[in-house]
């Protein structure tokens, strides 16, 4: 710490501080536009003028000048005021004064600026310009009239998002920022560019005057795609979300969001939503009063062991409890479950056994803390895009080496310094097998690693894994695979990534034991900036886990049920918030098993697939209409308060649940945030946490592991066909469940599914690049747009899987790789 | 008497020249080439060789005159990882040529001073950005590089010594803000040339994040012979005590030889103009000059017997710049010329800060009204406002371009008020 | 004092009146001259043949009854402009507030007082309504 005086006033700041962030520690605010907390300091702007003594009163810029000890600064004499109603007067110079119509007018440092310094009149005058508005994407709008060359957007673009879709070009007055020959934005649309604007350059299209900023009300959130658990700030006016709002002191993200976050928050207010419940008579689905619909649910729940129940892991921890509590006690069946009943396994099977606990030992933060990342799948990047950014920051700022191993290159690949070690799909376990006989190998293990539990065994096991005998199946060479050993064990600090969900099948139990057994190996566990972090694929999957909302040994997971369902031992089957039509595998399975059920109800916002063949739809709400806490995948448990009123005609699946326990004759509870306390008291790691607590600050489940080795199996190796190429699913960037299907941003973006190919094989099958072709698979076909990128393997194809148009479901079954065909 | 001193001058940047064309690598070797760098590597350290420039008292030629071996000895001595040494010749300041006779006729003097400097701050790879226009000089110097390679002067183990260089020219795509340091450097990345922020001084972290030190063609170009002649003899060749060294002045505007002189340092200007430019041109009396390249205040006839050395220049109010004279007659409208620099500034500005991307082409908005007869009575105000403001840019190229301005404010104010007052320029088809 | 001289008085200024021009208006029959800066029933103004208004949304957020109210669109230029403008006569206090903020002299208020309706809805004035008045 240094001590300092600013404006008169003795205050102290970390060594490392800027005279920009020293002041603000401090609550003296210097005015500035080219300054972010996320960015590094950039001097352009010349508000931040302020001046020192010991430099003879220069004026020199706050934030870029580190403080030093006994520095006497003063922010505002009459000089520097001067000097910064000049530079206002320079920029007013060019800058087009249509506030009235600039969506940014009341949230504008400039105008804000303006406003302070009482620039009223302005002695220069000069033309303004008349730079091309860029209308090229429906998310982002680019009026470069506007702008104020502070670089923000192309920083945050370069430095966080690691896009680079924008930056200066020209020199001098004609200075401007665009993107590469001047073209329109296309990129991401993260929007990071233009939480950061200072002016109303970059604006959100979705967003285009529709209110002023001082008419929104501002609602502190969670976002409700990924597990990431972002915060929102939700700008709400008349009960409807109209945008997100940028709050740079928000959660460990500092308010950075992916374009689901930002963009994808219409399905709240969409005009698809549900309204009544519905019960179906004749065959029809027809509205009905709560009171009947509600009666003829209870009265089909009363089945015992012949009712099942799919969950979402979109519901609160307090709304999945109620509902397990309503299975177990009321309905008296243990058969519920979620995620396609296999995106859970590597927590609730594979760390289970490996870890003793169903959670990742390491969090979000650790990603900034340690020396070495290594990733699984760069689908990464897509499933968490906001962790994404934190890899991108770790890699880029603090040189913290990448190593990914996976079927595909991707946009982490591009990092510096990234190496991708591509292997052939479905091969994971024997690689991560092969890595974990390597460490043994060259005795790069910790000394006292032999005593765990396990070790014997999987000694024995892992000598069918030599890097040798793997490579020749993973088409990865020994040597890399040595090489990713090598590195992995000698880092001080590593960490391991990888995401699961129901696109991502090969990463299952199996998976997340080989992954454990690496780090309990090497030791990298329970420290600062190690562990493996295993990204869940919802924003509570992770709660829904330590909800235990999964089958227990007595009952049937989603598969067994979906054939239970089939062969008509499951009579009345619960869907609330899933759509397993488009998300499970094998759509035919499904789509027989859910006609075959007797009796269907569905809780859901919109009318889904799954809810379309329903005999009872109930309404519900959405993560901005309850009250709850939502678990992040790195167990920080986050409370979420109503933003809007709901619709009166719906309710929350926590109100649903009560209602249904009340008509079973049990004894529902008094409010959420009474029953978190009994969640609170009985999961482990939540001890101490109460709404109120939480309320005011999230807080993280701890997690206590007991390492214990086990032996993967690696499933056996799939062999190529002749004319075929290996199929896998996954996420789509834009994407997340099949929820992001009614956020008009994802929408736009990235509007339908299309199968993603290597060059060489379009090549081979004379395809190009927007054809359509058919893939067919043994257990259906499907017509789909063709993608022809450089990141795609020979033999691999790619299809996302959240699309009800044109569902990756009916030519897959589940099968990690499919091998599939195809035609123009 | 003056004649006789200029005759009988040492010179050693210009001492091997030909005339008209450039000198060969063998005649720059039988003429003591590349001894002060063998003699360097046999029986000097590194720190003897910064010593030695140290003691010269040399000051950068490139238009700062920081003192050079202060510069090189910011660069930390032990620390891992590579160094970096970039010579700039991105040569971009009107008025100033003296690199590109330099390099035209003897870029072996440059050649042998990098590798000295190299050799002196324990730097394998160096870089020379020059820029684009100079198509003859960076021929010239790859000629120059390949007959070093070719004798062993330059590439692994020189003479033996286990002293290695590379050495590469990198052809810029030209701006003048590459002549900033650290835009240069930003520049040599490949990305835009923008000036970075200091601290970190490039010293620390420059090239790739690495300590790198800068240096102008003509500072290096004066090692040799500061090595050969001893510091204190090098010191000497200049014209006052205060100065060291000999300096290239390249001349140009209204006198009879508008040419690049080797001359001593400190030498009065008078001296200069009167004696190797062979005085102003018939019909023509002196009324101003800048006197090192577009970025220095004008001085005036009052400042006839200046000497041209670093801190007397920067006494009369200017600066000695690069030495890139240009001289004015009375003929000339000194807001005329003013408007020419700052459209030059205001066009050549990177766009990075709001003073200089918005503060020049307004200045320059400014005087293009005042010499269009459209004066204002508060535009000489304004004027000084933007001095004041532009010195609080991001780089030095803000304030170095109202240097002319503020010269003009200074001497020539009743000039300036002149044309607001009579709504017209009073040189207006006078101009030669 | 005598108590008939007060009547006397009062009945000489009532008599001086008889021949007086009279200060009331026999309204409806005779209009009344309203003063330039009347604040009347509001208007909006027309610039090529557009209304001038281009939803800022200043109006409603100075209006102390909160009676106006705006909802911006996107015309095919992408320029903003009013895609309803309301004004409940039912609330406003006809204080002047919305002209004095307009930053681009979209409203103005008329001298027409007489605002009488037979139904609630005859009160909202939209924007068709509001033009009308030129």
């Amino acid at each position: 710490m240094v001590n300092l005086t600013i404006d008169d006033k003795q205050v102290t700041a970390p060594k490392t501080a800027t005279i920009y962030e020293a002041a603000k520690m401090n609550g003296v605010n210097i005015p500035i536009l080219c300054h972010d907390k996320k960015l590094k300091p950039f001097g352009a702007c010349r508000m931040c003028l302020v001046e020192v003594e010991q430099m003879k009163g220069r004026q020199i810029p706050a934030c870029t000048t580190p403080v030093t000890e006994g520095m006497i600064i003063r922010t505002s004499t009459p000089d520097i005021v001067k000097a910064r109603k000049m530079v206002l007067e320079l920029l007013l110079l060019n800058h087009p004064l249509d506030c009235p119509v600039c969506d940014k007018a009341g949230d504008c440092d400039l105008q804000n600026l303006t406003y302070e310094y009482k620039v009223d009149t302005n002695r220069f005058v000069d033309e303004k310009f008349h730079h091309e508005i860029d209308y090229n994407n429906p998310l982002i709008e680019r009026d470069m009239n506007r702008c104020v060359l502070c670089g923000k957007c192309a920083r945050i673009c370069d430095e966080i998002v690691s896009f680079g879709a924008l930056t200066f070009i020209d020199r001098g007055i004609e200075t401007k920022i665009g993107c590469e020959f001047e073209d329109g934005l296309n990129c991401e649309f993260c929007g990071s560019c233009i939480s950061v604007c200072p002016v109303g350059s970059l604006l959100a299209r979705p967003f285009k005057f529709k209110a002023r900023f001082w008419s929104l009300t501002k609602q502190k959130s969670v976002c409700g795609y990924c597990g990431t658990g972002c915060n929102l700030t939700l700008g709400v006016k008349d009960n409807k979300v109209l945008t997100t709002l940028y709050d740079e002191n928000q959660g460990f993200h500092k308010g950075q969001l992916c374009v689901r976050g930002r963009f994808g928050y219409q399905f709240i207010n969409s005009d698809k939503r549900l309204t009544s419940p519905l019960v179906r008579r004749n065959g029809r689905l027809i509205e009905a009063s709560w009171e009947e619909a509600l009666e003829v649910v209870a009265a089909r729940l009363k089945g015992g062991n012949s009712v099942a129940a799919l969950g979402s892991s979109r519901l609160t921890n307090e709304e999945l409890t109620l509902f397990k509590k309503l299975m177990l006690e009321n309905v008296g069946s243990s058969n519920f479950d979620h995620s396609a009943g296999y995106a859970h396994s590597a927590l609730t099977s594979g760390f289970a056994r490996s870890f003793g606990t169903t959670a990742s030992p390491a969090s979000i933060l650790d990603i900034q803390k340690t020396d070495l990342l290594f990733v699984i799948k760069t689908d990464s990047y897509e499933t968490h895009p906001v962790i994404g950014f934190e890899i991108n920051m770790a890699v880029k700022n603090r040189g913290i080496k990448l190593n990914i191993i996976s079927d595909k290159r991707g946009k982490l690949s591009k990092l510096p310094g990234a190496n991708t070690f591509v292997h052939k799909p479905g091969s994971e376990v024997s690689v991560l097998n092969a890595i974990a006989k390597s460490i043994l190998d060259d005795k790069l293990a910790v000394g006292s690693v032999d005593s765990v539990q396990g070790y014997a065994e999987l000694a024995e096991a892992l000598k069918a894994y030599t890097p040798e005998a793997v490579s020749a199946l993973c088409g990865l060479t020994a040597e890399d695979i040595k090489k990713i050993a090598r590195e992995y064990a000698s880092a001080d600090k590593a960490l391991i990534l990888f995401p699961i969900g129901q696109g991502y099948v090969s990463h299952n139990q199996e998976m997340s034991c080989a992954v454990a057994n690496l780090s309990i190996l090497t030791g990298k566990l329970g420290k600062e900036g190690c562990g493996v972090l295993c990204m869940s694929e919802k924003n509570n999957s992770q709660g829904a886990v330590d909800m235990g909302f999964f089958p227990r040994a007595d009952g049937m997971n989603a598969q067994q049920i979906l054939d239970a369902c089939k062969n008509g031992s499951v009579k009345t089957l619960f869907v609330a918030g899933e759509n397993p039509i488009v998300s499970y595998p094998d759509k035919s399975k499904v789509t027989t098993a859910l006609e075959a059920v007797e009796f269907l109800i569905v809780s859901e916002l919109f009318m889904t697939e799954t809810a379309a063949m329903a005999d009872v739809v109930l309404p519900a709400c959405s993560f901005a209409e309850k009250d709850g806490t939502f678990t992040s995948t790195d167990r920080r448990v986050q409370y979420v308060s109503p933003s809007i009123r709901k619709n009166s005609n719906c309710k929350t699946d926590f109100e649903i649940f009560s209602a249904l326990i009340s008509k079973l004759g049990g004894q529902t509870p008094v409010s959420s945030s009474l029953l978190f306390s009994e969640i609170s008291s009985n999961t482990d790691g939540y001890a101490g946490m109460t709404h109120v607590s939480l309320r005011k600050e999230s807080a993280f489940a701890s997690v206590n592991v007991k390492p214990k080795l086990i032996v993967p199996k690696a499933s056996a190796a799939v062999s190529s066909e002749p004319g075929k190429l290996a199929m896998v699913t996954g996420s789509a960037l834009y994407h997340s469940g099949t929820l992001s299907q009614f956020g008009e941003g994802p929408m736009h973006v990235c509007p339908e599914a299309y199968v993603e190919m290597s060059r060489k094989d379009a090549a081979n099958l004379k395809i190009h690049d927007k054809d359509i072709v058919t893939v067919s698979s043994p257990t259906g076909s499907l017509k789909l747009n063709v993608k022809v990128t450089a990141r795609i393997p020979e033999g691999l194809v790619f299809v996302p899987y959240h699309f009800s148009a044109a569902p990756v479901n009916a030519i897959w079954d589940g099968a990690p790789v499919t091998m599939v065909s195809l035609t123009k | 008497m003056l004649c006789f001193r200029i005759l009988f001058m040492e010179q050693v940047l210009f001492k091997h020249n030909r005339p008209g064309r450039m000198t060969t690598f063998d005649e720059y070797r039988s003429e003591g080439g590349f001894v002060a760098l063998a003699r360097a590597l046999a029986g000097m350290s590194p720190d003897e060789v910064q010593q030695a420039v140290i003691d010269s008292g040399m000051r950068g030629r490139g238009g700062a005159g920081f003192p050079t071996g202060k510069k090189w000895s910011f660069v930390p001595r032990n620390l891992p990882g590579p160094r970096y040494l970039i010579c700039n010749c991105d040569e971009m300041e009107p008025g100033t040529y003296k690199d590109r006779v330099l390099l035209e006729r003897n870029p072996h003097l440059l050649v042998e001073g990098m590798a000295l400097a190299c050799y002196a701050l324990g730097v394998q790879h160096a870089f020379i950005f020059i820029r684009r226009g100079y198509e003859q000089a960076a021929d010239n110097l790859r000629l120059a590089v390949a007959a070093a390679h070719g004798a062993g002067f330059l590439g692994e183990n020189v003479r033996g010594s286990g002293f290695s260089l590379e050495l590469d020219i990198h052809q810029s795509a030209g701006r003048y803000i590459c002549g900033e340091e650290t835009a240069l450097i930003n520049a040599l990345e490949g990305i835009r040339a923008n000036p970075r922020a200091k601290p970190p001084f490039p010293a620390v972290k420059g090239l790739w994040g690495q300590p790198t030190v800068v240096n102008n063609v003509e500072t290096l170009a004066n090692i040799p012979s500061i090595i050969n002649g001893g510091p204190a003899w090098w010191k000497g060749l200049a014209a006052t005590p205060e100065a060291a060294g000999t300096k290239l002045f390249c001349i140009s505007g209204h006198v009879v030889r508008p040419e690049c002189f080797e001359l001593p340092l400190g030498m009065k200007l008078g001296e200069i103009i009167d004696g190797p430019c062979g005085g102003m041109r018939p019909g023509s009396t002196f009324k101003a000059c800048i006197p090192g390249g577009a970025s220095t205040p004008y001085l005036t006839k009052l400042h006839w017997d200046v000497p041209m050395d670093f801190d007397p220049v920067a006494k009369a109010g200017s600066r000695l710049g690069t030495g890139g004279i240009i001289v004015f007659d009375q003929s000339t409208c000194m807001v005329a010329a003013t408007l020419n620099l700052i459209r030059f500034f205001a066009r050549e500005s990177c766009g990075w800060c709001t003073p200089c991307r918005e503060g020049l082409p307004f200045v320059r908005h400014i005087l293009e009204r005042i010499e269009a007869g459209q004066g204002q009575a508060g535009d000489i105000d304004i004027l000084r406002e933007h001095v004041r403001l532009l010195n609080h840019a991001f780089c030095a190229l803000a304030p170095g371009a109202m240097g002319p301005v503020d010269g003009l404010l200074n001497h020539f104010e009743d000039e300036l008020q002149e044309h607001i007052t009579a709504q017209r320029c009073p040189f207006e088809g006078t101009h030669s | 004092m005598n108590p008939i001289t007060p009547i006397i008085n009062g009945l000489a200024i009532t008599l001086k009146h008889l021949f007086m021009k009279p200060v009331t208006l026999q309204y409806p029959d005779e209009r009344p001259k309203v003063a330039a800066r009347f604040r009347g029933l509001h208007a909006l103004n027309v610039s090529h043949n557009k209304a001038k208004c281009v939803a800022c949304y200043l109006c409603p957020t100075v209006c102390p009854a909160k009676c106006i109210t705006v909802e911006a669109g996107e015309d095919a230029n992408h320029d903003k402009f009013a895609s309803k403008y309301e004004i409940d006569m039912l609330r406003c206090i006809f204080c002047g507030y919305c002209v004095e903020a307009c930053p681009v002299d979209a409203i103005r208020m008329t001298g027409e007082f007489e605002l009488a309706n037979y139904h609630r809805e005859d009160f909202i004035y939209n924007k068709e309504r509001l033009l009308e008045k030129k």
